[in-house]
């Protein structure tokens, strides 16, 4: 029992729940597992703005911020933005999945939510209601300190038609994990046209490695001097009780290489 | 306050506190088929199916689901008239104290009717959300399967 929860309101439309938020006295329940504000009097019902979807557009994909992580994860992907799907679909266990959404997470960070990295690695953007600017890309929306003033209505994440690769560690499937790694590639011509390595939970905020992106763009997919600069990436782990750094940064390097091992393949095989 | 919600196929009309949880609700209103394990979604004791979708009571506000439809496990099967899934795991020898089992049914009823033919994995995934200290899991997966055959 939350006994500190006194009154529920139930906006109708986008704008309603704004002003409710601004004026301070709810906040937004999507899923409802991320709520730990004990401070909290009001809650707003999301029900009523219609946010639980997925979009297909002309050259993107919309997803609602109410839409469940079950759903992500069961939805069929034609290209490689189903490395979102992966990560949403070991996030926590299944009847939770069926009540986390997309936008709560981005909105709380909670440590199950996984979801960070694979957007990172996809570009996606995040769309909001109630400030200026109205749209976020997902390093600009992780930078921005979690406020009352806007709520999160949409996720967009543009085509995926290179190759991606997901990897998140954890002692069992229902822990939290001590790291989680996404990549995108693009190669033309055998090179790496595009590269995008993001890492999260081993840092205090998800993560690009640019550095190791800059040494990776231009060469020869088949290069074997990707290996060397991939297992060269540097990161600080979070001091974590189970793992030592070293470990974490070890598990790193060993799963770099191997998604690279893995998108070679895959494109070898095309 | 007052809020209108469908249990096992009948419309209720409740009074609740605006901070109470789900499993609260059910408890209070005769449910106690749902069974309280952690009250912080890591158990699996506490799940419901929310729009035929297994859920952690313990982990939503009752408020926050006015209109909507909960399934428990009183709505599944009876002890007089047991539903497939509850016989199979009782032959199979996969309930013991059996607190987790009401939690554990209602999710193999939700896999099985939208995938009739789980593989292993997709049991095993389904099932992520239940712990059991006692049986180890393996009896639980074997009456899953079981039931699978026997329900389609």
């Amino acid at each position: 029992m939350r006994t500190n929860i006194s009154e529920w309101f139930r906006p109708k439309n986008i704008t309603e729940a704004v002003e409710i938020i601004k004026s301070g006295h709810a906040i937004p329940y999507a899923g409802g597992t991320g709520l730990r504000n004990g401070q909290v009097h009001g809650l707003i019902d999301l029900r009523g703005l219609n946010l639980d979807y997925i979009r297909e557009k002309k050259n993107s994909v919309a997803i609602g911020a109410c839409t469940r992580f079950n759903d992500i994860s069961h939805f069929h992907w034609s290209d490689e933005r189903r490395i979102l799907s992966q990560a949403v679909g070991q996030a926590a266990s299944n009847p939770l999945r069926n009540l986390i959404t997309l936008g709560g997470s981005l909105a709380y960070r909670p440590v199950w939510s996984n979801i960070p990295t694979a957007l990172l690695a996809l570009n996606a953007s995040i769309i909001v209601t109630g400030t200026d600017p109205s749209e976020y890309s997902v390093a600009d929306f992780l930078k921005v300190k979690h406020s009352r003033q806007f709520l999160i209505t949409e996720i967009v994440l543009p085509p995926a038609p290179g190759y991606g690769f997901y990897y998140r560690f954890a002692r069992t499937r229902f822990d939290y994990s001590a790291l989680d790694l996404a990549i995108y590639v693009e190669i033309k011509s055998g090179m790496i046209d595009l590269c995008r390595v993001a890492v999260g939970n081993a840092l205090p905020v998800a993560s690009r490695l640019t550095n190791i992106e800059n040494q990776l763009i231009g060469m020869q997919l088949s290069n074997p001097k990707i290996n060397e600069i991939v297992s060269s990436a540097e990161i600080k782990p979070l001091k974590n009780p189970n793992f030592s750094r070293e470990f974490i940064l070890n598990i790193l390097k060993t799963e770099l290489v191997r998604a690279f091992t893995k998108i070679r393949e895959q494109d070898y095989a095309n | 306050m007052q809020i209108e919600l469908t249990v096992n196929g009948k419309l209720k009309t409740l009074e609740i506190h605006a901070g109470e949880n789900l499993l609260e609700t059910l408890r209070n209103n005769g449910y106690t088929g749902v069974k309280y394990g952690c009250g912080t979604g890591d158990c699996g004791a506490c799940v419901v199916l929310l729009n035929d979708r297994p859920v952690n009571s313990c982990q939503v506000l009752t408020a926050a689901i006015e209109g909507e439809s909960v399934t428990t496990i009183e709505g599944i099967g009876t002890i007089d008239k047991p539903h497939p899934i509850q016989e199979e795991l009782v032959k199979a020898g996969a309930v013991q104290c059996g607190y987790c089992t009401p939690g554990i049914v209602l999710s193999a009823y939700a896999l099985l009717r939208s995938n009739p033919y789980p593989t292993e994995d997709e049991i095993k995934t389904a099932l992520d959300g239940h712990l059991c200290r006692c049986t180890g899991y393996v009896k639980i997966l074997e009456g899953v399967k079981n039931a699978a055959e026997r329900v389609h």
